[in-house]
């Protein structure tokens, strides 16, 4: 199998599951859309496809296991063609074709060409380097090395189990049990080589960032916004230094967290604008991923979660959509200890773990001068509240901005939870966590900013008011 | 021009000059061009470390570095008094950008050499605020450079090509100075660091407290304030001019970063352009550490591919990529393990990178753990590498 074949069935696999969740797409934005929802659905898709035999119990990686996911890229294809037929569908989307001006031809060109340059850069950048983040060769890509050279895909455990296991049944590793998927995606990649071969794998790193854009882009169309607003949003998350330092040096989870929990908010907002099942459907996927990729997944998928039932419980008093979120909430997380998942486990450490919590004034310090001051942002969270409060009529009068502000409340009162009441604040005030996380919230953060400012709000309104969305009649 | 736009643009530049005033910061003071220089040409500084020769036209060539030590360059003073100078600036030819500079230095009130990283420019001044350093005080006996592989990004390998030292100066405060150190800190070019990936402005060198973000921010709300002020802007205008002042500053910023980008990138292919993927993943940073995982892999060649390894290392660092390069053996990490465990599983292989302990007595064959002797077995032991398979006791 050739680096090109492997590529290409991942996209062709990804797209296949976006036309099975929300059907086939209609238009130049909702292509880009599935285009970029497809890179990390499909690159994920394999990953899972080829760990299949591992988790039944064949762990040998054979030459026929990198077959695996044309088998289901058949199966999707044919249930989204089938799904195609069946589906009625709805009037025109809201990302209807716009006359540009002379000015802003050119504007949307420089900003292109910015982005372009800056792709190519992150691309040699990530291909010329070798593995290059402390995270990357200790955890996720350790594993894809150590399974990809044997060629044997040894299950990781603690210390004490390996040392009174079969020599050679088990490994153990520093983080033995960090979720695994990205480690599996990264066997995938490395199967063009037949080795581990880190430019091949580096190279899904820019390709995830340029995912990213282009599905913020198509969202953002599908919500309303103008195809201006959209690009130039587009070149603002592009932009973002920090995301570009993860594109350019490959190998950390946190960008596959934030273009994950991104769509997944994304496709959320579609659900709760146009009731498209399909996005919601969508968003579950993604929601689902999340935890397999990194333990702080899990808390972004359970946030996303509340924000399903927050808007699913539209209709009743705001009590009862407050009560059900939290106690939906706690159950998830209740059950997730009591059955032993590690990202509780993970969590209660930090609470109770050596070491004393820092200062409230320290750790708001660090937070802040990681916001607002150090290079990592540009202006973000500069411009995010000035536009909420410059807006806040029009974000009240819309239950997706309404939404997605709570949600990114919510999102970094958790942070702010986590540094301030945990010792995970030492490494806050060390800035080795913080930026970090917050690159998780800021595709979702950006968003918020187009979508206030960038919703053409007579096309919103036509949309609502013409006749009901039909539904998708296959189910 | 009427007098209103008169009025803003007065305004307007007295704004933007306490912006700079307050950022830079510029010594007020101080005069404008620095009153006192100390001139010293690139042909007085002799190689200490590494090769280097003075050249014919001026400067110092230099041609070789030390694989282990780097190279250094340095020369006496006479008369310098720190305080009285609080600007560097320095000239070098075709400086490699996969090298790190250090700027080195003796005073009278520290014994130690004070070693301190500044920025590189490859080709071109640099010039760095000495008042930012607490070390530089009191009379100064000796100046110099140090070069190094980027620690943790360069290859040792492909790091060195040979440059020029043209010349350094020492300035009295000036603005001149205060600006040119402030535009070298936000403008000028940084590497790549493990930090990186963390943030972006503490993995620069000389860290100085001036956030270039902040002063953007400040200074566009400033601007806005006093034009919508004079100019009697209403709410739809301001808005306009936010957005498009806002956008503007973004644009710039990302410039900036987008230089910085390119900087970074062109370290990288400085490295590694023109090999091939294989050489690429074996010219690593860690080139030691590396190589000492190839003749490991060949000592262990023997023993059986599911014999278990514990590693440890004199650093995280080093354990991490020990652990790293030598898979796929079973390795695991000692901060996992622990000596005093490990060494009750007989057949454990132990392998010590630039680890002096446990010590190893030969006359029995024994590795020291604690107050216990423990029975092994020498499988190699050289340079910095010693390995032992635990024996039954």
């Amino acid at each position: 199998m050739t680096a090109v074949f492997a590529w290409l069935l991942a996209w062709l696999l990804g797209l296949s599951l976006w036309c099975t969740l929300a059907g086939r797409p209609r238009g130049m934005s909702a292509w880009i859309a599935a285009i970029g929802y497809a890179i990390p659905l499909g690159l994920l898709a394999c990953a899972l496809t080829i760990r299949i035999p591992s988790v039944i119990g064949y762990r040998e990686l054979s030459s026929g296991v990198w077959w695996w996911p044309i088998v289901a890229l058949l199966v999707f294809a044919a249930v989204a063609a089938w799904r195609d037929r069946t589906l009625v569908r709805t009037s025109a989307p809201l990302s209807v074709a716009e006359r540009w001006s002379g000015l802003q031809i050119a504007l949307v060109a420089l900003l292109a060409l910015l982005v372009a340059i800056r792709a190519y850069w992150l691309y040699e950048e990530s291909m010329l380097r070798p593995l290059f983040g402390w995270d990357a060769w200790l955890a996720w890509s350790a594993k894809a090395k150590a399974w990809v050279l044997s060629g044997h895909a040894t299950p990781y455990v603690d210390a004490g189990t390996w040392l009174n296991a079969q020599p050679g049944s088990v490994r153990t590793s520093l983080a033995y049990n960090y979720p695994e998927s990205l480690s599996w995606l990264q066997v995938w990649l490395s199967g063009p080589a037949d080795t581990w071969s880190e430019p091949d794998v580096n190279f899904a790193w820019p390709v995830l960032w340029l995912g990213l854009l282009l599905g913020c882009y198509g969202q953002w169309r599908a919500l309303g916004v103008s195809s201006m607003a959209s690009a130039v949003g587009a070149y603002l998350l592009a932009s973002l230094p920090l995301a570009n330092v993860h594109a350019a040096l490959p190998g950390y989870a946190d960008l596959w967290v934030a273009t994950l929990f991104a769509f997944s908010v994304l496709s959320i907002l579609r659900w709760q604008m146009h009731g498209e099942r399909g996005q919601l459907l969508l968003a579950v996927a993604l929601m689902l991923a999340l935890p397999t990729i990194k333990f702080e997944g899990t808390v972004w998928a359970l946030s996303a979660l509340a924000l399903i039932l927050w808007f699913g419980f539209a209709t009743r008093r705001r009590t009862i959509r407050v009560t059900t979120v939290l106690l939906v909430v706690g159950l998830l997380t209740a059950i997730s200890w009591l059955s032993g998942f590690q990202w509780t486990t993970q969590v209660i450490n930090l609470f109770t773990g050596p070491g004393e919590n820092s200062q409230l004034t320290d750790v708001l310090s660090a937070t802040a001068v990681g916001l607002f001051t150090q290079d990592n942002w540009h202006l973000l969270w500069y411009v995010l509240p000035v536009v909420v409060v410059w807006q806040w009529s029009h974000l009240r009068s819309s239950s997706v901005t309404t939404g997605l502000l709570l949600l990114l409340v919510a999102c970094l009162s958790l942070l702010l939870a986590l540094f301030v009441g945990t010792v995970a604040g030492r490494w806050v005030e060390s800035y080795t966590i913080v930026n970090r996380l917050v690159l998780h919230i800021a595709p979702i953060a950006l968003s918020l900013i187009v979508l206030l400012l960038g919703v053409r709000r007579e096309a919103v309104a036509s949309v609502i008011n013409a006749e009901p969305v039909a539904r998708d009649t296959s189910h | 021009m009427n007098a209103r736009v008169l009025a803003v643009i007065v305004v307007l530049a007295a704004w933007w000059f306490a912006m700079f005033a307050m950022f830079v910061p510029l010594p007020l003071s101080a005069p404008l061009s620095p009153r006192d220089t100390v001139q010293l040409p690139g042909e007085g500084f002799t190689a200490v470390i590494g090769r280097a020769a003075q050249d014919p036209v001026g400067g110092l060539n230099v041609t070789g570095m030390n694989t282990d030590e780097g190279a250094l360059q340095v020369r006496a003073l006479d008369s310098v008094q720190a305080e009285a100078f609080s600007t560097l600036r320095y000239r070098f030819q075709d400086f490699p950008r996969t090298l790190e500079l250090v700027l080195v230095f003796r005073s009278e009130h520290s014994p130690d050499v004070v070693t301190v990283t500044i920025p590189t420019v490859p080709s071109g001044t640099g010039t760095v605020d000495l008042s930012s350093i607490p070390e530089w005080r009191g009379r100064i006996l000796e100046l110099g450079f140090a070069q190094y592989p980027g620690a943790q990004s360069v290859p040792p390998a492909s790091a060195f090509r040979p440059f020029r030292l043209l010349d350094v100066e020492l300035w009295s405060p000036s603005w001149t100075g205060a600006l040119a150190a402030r535009t070298q800190d936000w403008l000028g070019a940084r590497s790549w660091v493990l930090r990186s990936l963390n943030a972006l402005g503490p993995d620069s060198v000389l860290r100085t407290g001036r956030s270039l973000v902040l002063f953007v921010f400040i200074g566009a709300i400033g601007t806005l304030v006093i034009l919508a002020t004079f100019l009697g802007w209403r709410r739809r205008k301001l808005a306009q001019a936010a957005i498009i002042g806002s956008f503007a500053a973004w644009l710039l910023l990302d410039l900036r970063w987008l230089h910085g980008l390119h900087e970074r990138h062109a370290a990288t292919r400085e490295a590694y352009v023109g090999l091939s993927p294989e050489e690429r993943q074996r010219r690593q940073p860690d080139q030691m550490i590396f190589d000492s995982a190839q003749m490991l892999r060949n000592v262990l060649k023997t023993q059986d591919s599911s014999t278990r390894i514990v590693v440890d290392a004199a650093s995280d660092f080093e354990r991490a990529r020990l652990l790293y390069h030598l898979l796929p053996l079973n390795v695991a990490p000692m901060n996992m393990i622990w000596l005093d465990t490990a060494v009750e599983y007989p057949g454990l292989v132990l392998v010590f990178f630039r680890q002096d302990k446990p010590a190893f007595n030969a006359s029995d064959s024994t590795l020291m753990v604690g107050a216990a002797r423990v029975p092994v077995v020498v499988l190699f032991d050289l340079g910095p590498l010693r390995v032992y398979r635990v024996q039954p006791s």
